[in-house]
């Protein structure tokens, strides 16, 4: 169990990677203004600006001090305002966007076929035409990958929105995960879930998945910069910090690090920026990460990433899975 | 004594010194809002806005605001200022809030909030400075100043301590042996003085602001930007000599600060028998050098050498088995959060500032944090640790001191009122005394009491120190010395009528 608020003692490391606290130049908005304002007697109403602000990318959890559970306090205070009816993102969830939320019919309940390795295909990828099934030629191919058809897709929603997810609902996604092999998926805070609900689980991200194959982590270049998702990296960052320095060295491409080893994030796989709401800027966080590169080429992980730099980069970019049959070039 | 505006409700008949003649006690709150709403300066006073800022690193003194200014700009600085002159409401400059005595934690008035200025604006490799706002923390300044190969000189030890605040104090690392405190490492700075004008000052431009306001305990003005003397990046290497002895590690330490015989050069102690020289290179020449020169005439041990010695004196004593399993359970906690893989490149340490923080941090940070401090000549400086060491031992199980060497520049009128002592030579030499609180609470009094006991070896031995604010006020003076206080109280009258910027420090 990791330490809560109560543990905080307001060192505000916390701010430092905080995308929102570089955009908004507030501290009343970061992780550290919400602990020191409930450790001071606010109550989760007066600190709901912070609250819904937090794009939960996860870069405050691995360099606070006192390991606080960061991600799961603020997912906690969503929930708080959701039972008080003051959650706009869950409201805006429901209202908007119900068919996110919605559940798969019980019937595929069906465990994945026991496969090395089951990746857990949401909807995301669809946002790039025949993403899905390179990701899986990457990985290996049909004869190593299972295709799990319950991605959890809502369940990452409504756990971002801070919304409650009805055990029926949850034991039907457990029921579906294998016995054993590696589940992969690209939803970080489904990752973070899934620790709890299946400790004996074997889980990882797509990228560090993609990456431990060589086709793929071979034709990453010196310059290259490889854009990190950071909700997943942060969930297991212990283990991929060393992960990802030793691909730094063996490639020589960049990385999305800064320098507390933290990625910095984009904010584009944030239920507020896939919602259209809030105020963060995905185009400042671009301008950010790029700032000083010498990289000739960005290389994401997120699916929402590659649509984001697009946008906001003149270098070409393409996804990590594309890096597998050379189709990036 | 219903009337003693210190305290309206102490006790009737218990005379109370009233420290501060000027506190505030609310008047012209309202005019004062209003006339910065005419500037389209926006005054928070929510509860949450207010909380953020009860109390310091420090955790030790408490005290809300009756309002916070994020400002935007150095115009919302020098509005602030005129309105808080006209209006007799006393403003507290808080940057990175790593204070411990409250000297940024404001009881009652406005808060000054200056973390909102923390854009880098210009970096020149080719000149070798950085033009940045001076609310910005040092660590994101490094990430900046990274991105171009390049880096700062000198900045304390936290990765958010905020440059305008650091310029304000000293600042040291383990490189002050070398390149001075991080004052010194200033070109030239935008300031808003206590009356609100904006004022750009270096050596050469106001060269009488500029030295009042480095070191200057934020009395002054408000630095809003700042230029700042830059390097290329270079990976350090480090290496560790271990002591049973402080005096001998502290007379080696002097003898390589006064020889310059390493860029990086501080004691860390872990028990009174276990005393940690660290020193470290920019380069591969200087190493060897030290190597050559120096590094044979050393009196500490190599970590294994210093082991074997450690194991043989508890194998004969074993009743001090305790002190052996901390000494034991702190090697095996503390030093691999320096040796971490994704912070080495071929031996050496990368961004030494965020391994030595995030230590800093993780070993010794705790809700309440107590760091008296003596800056000495190098005479006193032996005695003095000495000293203090004992106190420390007197109050707390555990503790750590930091002593580090200060190389002085040719400026001295800024030293003047701040922690270097006015008969240090070329070097001054500061030590830090850190109990490990670990999770146990302490009394404020035992508090207190251990930091008056530290001070007064200064006052004895007519040291300075660097933690001027809260209780540690009354040390000034006896510090000081009434002429330095008196001249200072003069230019501080001068400068600020109303004496509303930041009244809980030195004054």
């Amino acid at each position: 169990m990791r330490p809560g608020y109560e543990s905080c003692t307001g060192c505000h490391v916390c701010a430092l990677p905080c995308p929102v606290f570089r955009q908004s130049r507030d501290l009343t908005l970061t992780l550290h203004g919400r602990a020191r304002a409930l450790l001071a007697g606010a109550t989760p109403s007066e600190v709901a600006p912070s609250t819904l602000a937090c794009v939960l990318c996860g870069a405050c959890e691995p360099v606070c001090p006192e390991e606080i559970d960061t991600v799961g306090l603020t997912l906690d205070l969503r929930r708080a305002l959701t039972a008080q009816d003051e959650n706009p993102l869950a409201s805006t969830l429901r209202a908007q966007f119900p068919s996110w939320i919605e559940a798969p019919p019980p019937a595929s309940a069906q465990p994945a076929l026991a496969k090395s390795m089951t990746l857990l295909a949401s909807s995301r990828f669809q946002i790039e035409p025949d993403l899905t099934t390179r990701v899986v030629a990457a990985l290996g191919g049909t004869d190593r990958v299972a295709m799990s058809a319950d991605a959890g897709d809502d369940l990452a929603a409504r756990i971002e929105a801070g919304l409650d997810i009805p055990e029926e609902r949850r034991r039907h996604f457990l029921a579906g995960l294998p016995s054993r092999g590696t589940v992969v998926t690209l939803e970080g805070l489904l990752l973070r879930q899934l620790a709890g609900w299946r400790p004996d689980l074997k889980t990882m991200t797509l990228g560090e998945a993609l990456l431990r194959r060589p086709a793929v982590a071979q034709r990453l270049k010196p310059d290259d910069l490889l854009v990190i998702d950071s909700r997943g990296f942060h969930t297991s960052h212990p283990r991929l910090v060393k992960f990802y320095d030793t691909l730094r060295a063996q490639t020589g491409c960049e990385t999305n690090l800064d320098l507390q080893r933290v990625a910095i994030p984009t904010g584009a796989v944030s239920l507020q920026a896939r919602m259209g709401v809030g105020e963060h800027s995905i185009g400042e966080q671009i301008r950010w990460i790029m700032e000083g590169r010498r990289a000739r080429r960005v290389v994401v992980e997120a699916v929402e990433d590659l649509r984001a730099f697009r946008q906001h980069s003149h270098l070409p970019v393409c996804h990590l899975a594309e890096l597998n049959d050379g189709a990036e070039s | 004594m219903r009337n003693d505006p210190v305290a309206p409700d102490s006790l009737e008949g218990v005379p109370r010194l009233q420290t501060n003649p000027a506190r505030w006690q609310g008047q012209s709150w309202d005019d004062f809002c209003d006339a910065l709403s005419r500037d389209n300066v926006e005054v928070l006073q929510s509860s949450v806005d207010r909380k953020l800022f009860a109390t310091d690193a420090g955790g030790v003194a408490f005290g809300v605001p009756r309002g916070v200014v994020r400002p935007g700009s150095e115009y919302d600085v020098s509005a602030v200022l005129r309105a808080a002159q006209q209006h007799r409401v006393p403003v507290t400059v808080r940057g990175g809030g790593l204070t411990t005595e409250g000297e940024s934690v404001a009881f009652g008035g406005l808060l000054l909030d200056v973390s909102s200025l923390n854009r880098v604006l210009a970096i020149d490799p080719d000149a070798g400075t950085v033009r940045t706002e001076a609310g910005i923390f040092w660590h994101t300044l490094a990430e900046a100043l990274r991105r171009q190969d390049m880096d700062y000189l000198s900045a304390p030890l936290n990765l958010t301590s905020s440059v305008g605040g650091t310029l304000g104090v000293g600042g040291i690392d383990i490189n002050s042996p070398r390149l001075g405190c991080s004052a010194d490492q200033a070109v030239a700075l935008q300031v808003v003085t206590p009356t609100g004008d904006v004022v750009e000052c270096s050596e050469d431009q106001n060269p009488d602001l500029f030295e009042q306001v480095l070191l200057g305990y934020g009395q002054f003005g408000v630095i809003t930007q700042a230029t700042l003397r830059i390097r290329p990046f270079t990976p350090i290497s480090m290496r560790y000599v271990y002591y049973r002895s402080l005096p001998e590690a502290i007379a080696d330490m002097q003898m390589l600060v006064e020889e310059d015989a390493a860029d990086y050069c501080g004691i860390l102690t872990m028990l009174d028998r276990a005393i940690n020289l660290l020193v470290a290179f920019d380069s591969d020449e200087r190493e060897r050098e030290f190597l050559a020169r120096h590094a044979g005439r050393l009196r500490g041990f190599s970590e294994f050498s210093y082991g074997i010695r450690a194991a043989g004196y508890y194998a004969l004593r074993p009743w001090r088995m305790r002190e052996a399993w901390f000494l034991l359970n702190r090697r095996l906690d503390l030093f691999p959060d320096f040796h971490k893989p994704e912070y080495m490149r071929e031996g050496k340490i990368v961004d030494r500032t965020v391994v030595f923080s995030r230590a800093v941090w993780k070993h010794w940070g705790g809700k309440q944090m107590v760091i008296p401090d003596l800056a000495t000549s190098a005479e006193k400086f032996s005695e003095a640790v000495i000293r203090g060491n004992a106190v420390c031992r007197k109050y707390f199980p555990h503790y750590t001191l930091y002593c580090v060497g200060i190389k002085l520049g040719e400026r001295r009128q800024r030293y003047e009122l701040s922690s270097i002592p006015p008969d240090a030579g070329s070097f001054a030499y500061g030590c830090e005394f850190e109990p490990m609180l670990f999770d146990k609470t302490y009394s404020r009094d035992h508090l207190q009491s251990f930091k008056n006991e530290i001070y007064d070896i200064g006052v004895d031995m007519q040291t300075s120190y660097y933690r001027f604010g809260g209780m540690m006020k009354g040390y000034v003076r006896r510090a000081l010395g009434d002429e330095v206080v008196e001249k200072h109280l003069a230019l501080k009258r001068a400068a600020d009528p109303a004496m509303i910027l930041n009244p809980d420090v030195v004054f």
